[in-house]
């Protein structure tokens, strides 16, 4: 993989990254993050990982630059894409930290907007609050970018790792799709394509769409969000592709696509059902 | 007005439809009928070009071609119907009765598939 071939297109570069992240490389992923945003210097995919990537950078040597860097990276994203979940929700507890609690409050907003519910968002939601109610009279002064300066380094570990306690929760809500009928294969990708879990029913065996299916999954997600963003329709949320060999549901689900493969005959009024309370119980 | 425009027109007054129009797979418009804060043009643009994702998406499944594809989103939904050699591009409002929208999608991309000789 770390062959001299430069990668052609985002994913490629995010697959690269991947790989370098997984090693636990992470200066090394930067650097390469940032040959890759040379090239593609709005692909949303890498203006995520280079934030991401700048957040592991900072928990492992304490440099606040790094911090500016993720920030400077979000923004870039969330110029394109508002409603980007993780973008804002990182951003969120970034300028929390920072005691920028004013900002803090759009992204929470930003959030709130789209999944009203959303414990995390919440979360921050009331400490900001709190915070301001104490400091009303000093926080006008205090909410410049260089306040990251000030950030104690200990307060952000943790950060990163709280994706994949995240991930964890995507996993376990899983289980109520068990019982629903017509399902071949439950599959979790995160936002930059990678396969966070795949779950095929009995029997069935994914052969040569397993390894082909979490990339066609990002392909449409990125395509249909794209295309609703472009004509006003706000942030995707759910797709459904039909097909005479079956259905292919797609569903954002703040920091990561779920897709469910049905049979041609499944139920699909049944799956909504479960797919909303899927979204309800993660909201929740 | 043409036929397909007629058919459209018609179609349009469904509870929560708020326009439709038919294109080719490319994106060259064949018919609107649609509110003048949208531009059919991108429309056609951008749906031709989820439409090539989508078909790559059903040849690397091995599932063939589609039949219909639904997106639902935070201000409204989009539906893409698969006429043959054109697409029916639905625009509606978050309907709670999809369904019954499904339906009327279904039998108004008959109407225009025996019209246009789309398939």
């Amino acid at each position: 993989m770390m062959a001299d071939k430069i990668p052609d297109s985002p994913s490629d570069w995010v697959l690269r990254l991947r790989e370098l992240k997984e090693n636990k490389d992470y200066n090394m992923a930067l650097e390469e993050c940032r040959k890759g945003l040379s090239l593609f210097s709005s692909s949303s995919d890498l203006l995520f990982m280079y934030g991401e990537l700048s957040i592991s950078c900072f928990n492992r040597e304490k440099k606040t630059g790094h911090l500016k860097t993720a920030l400077t990276s979000f923004e870039k994203l969330l110029k394109t894409n508002p409603d980007h979940y993780m973008a804002n929700l990182l951003s969120a507890q970034i300028y929390y930290k920072a005691r920028a609690y004013v900002r803090a409050g759009k992204k929470v907003a930003a959030i709130l907007k789209n999944s009203p519910k959303d414990a995390k968002a919440l979360k921050i939601g009331r400490a900001i609050k709190k915070q301001l109610k104490e400091e009303t009279a000093q926080v006008a002064g205090r909410l410049d970018l260089s306040d990251t300066e000030k950030i104690e380094a200990e307060q952000l570990e943790g950060l990163q790792e709280g994706m994949s306690e995240e991930y964890n929760k995507l996993i376990e809500r899983l289980s109520c799709f068990y019982k629903t009928g017509g399902i071949r294969l439950i599959h979790l990708i995160d936002a930059t394509g990678v396969t966070i879990k795949t779950i095929a029913k009995k029997g069935y065996v994914p052969g040569k769409m397993g390894e082909t299916i979490a990339s066609v999954a990002s392909d449409i997600f990125r395509g249909s969000g794209g295309c609703t963003r472009a004509l006003g329709l706000g942030n995707f949320q759910r797709g459904k592709l039909l097909t005479p060999s079956g259905t292919i549901v797609l569903v954002n689900v703040f920091y990561a696509i779920l897709l469910l493969l049905l049979e041609p005959d499944a139920d699909l009024n049944a799956v909504n059902d479960r797919i909303d309370r899927y979204v309800e119980e993660l909201a929740g | 007005m043409s036929p397909i425009k007629t058919v459209l027109g018609k179609f349009n007054k469904k509870a929560g439809v708020t326009g439709s129009l038919v294109c080719s797979r490319e994106g060259m418009l064949v018919d609107v009928e649609i509110s003048e804060r949208f531009d059919p043009e991108a429309i056609s643009a951008y749906v031709s070009s989820v439409v090539l994702i989508l078909s790559h998406a059903c040849k690397a499944v091995e599932f063939g071609g589609f039949s219909r594809y639904g997106i639902t989103a935070t201000k409204g939904e989009l539906v893409i119907t698969d006429l043959g050699n054109a697409l029916f591009v639905v625009l509606a409002e978050r309907v709670p009765d999809a369904g019954a929208l499904n339906v009327e999608i279904f039998q108004a991309a008959n109407e225009i598939k025996k019209i246009g000789q789309f398939g």
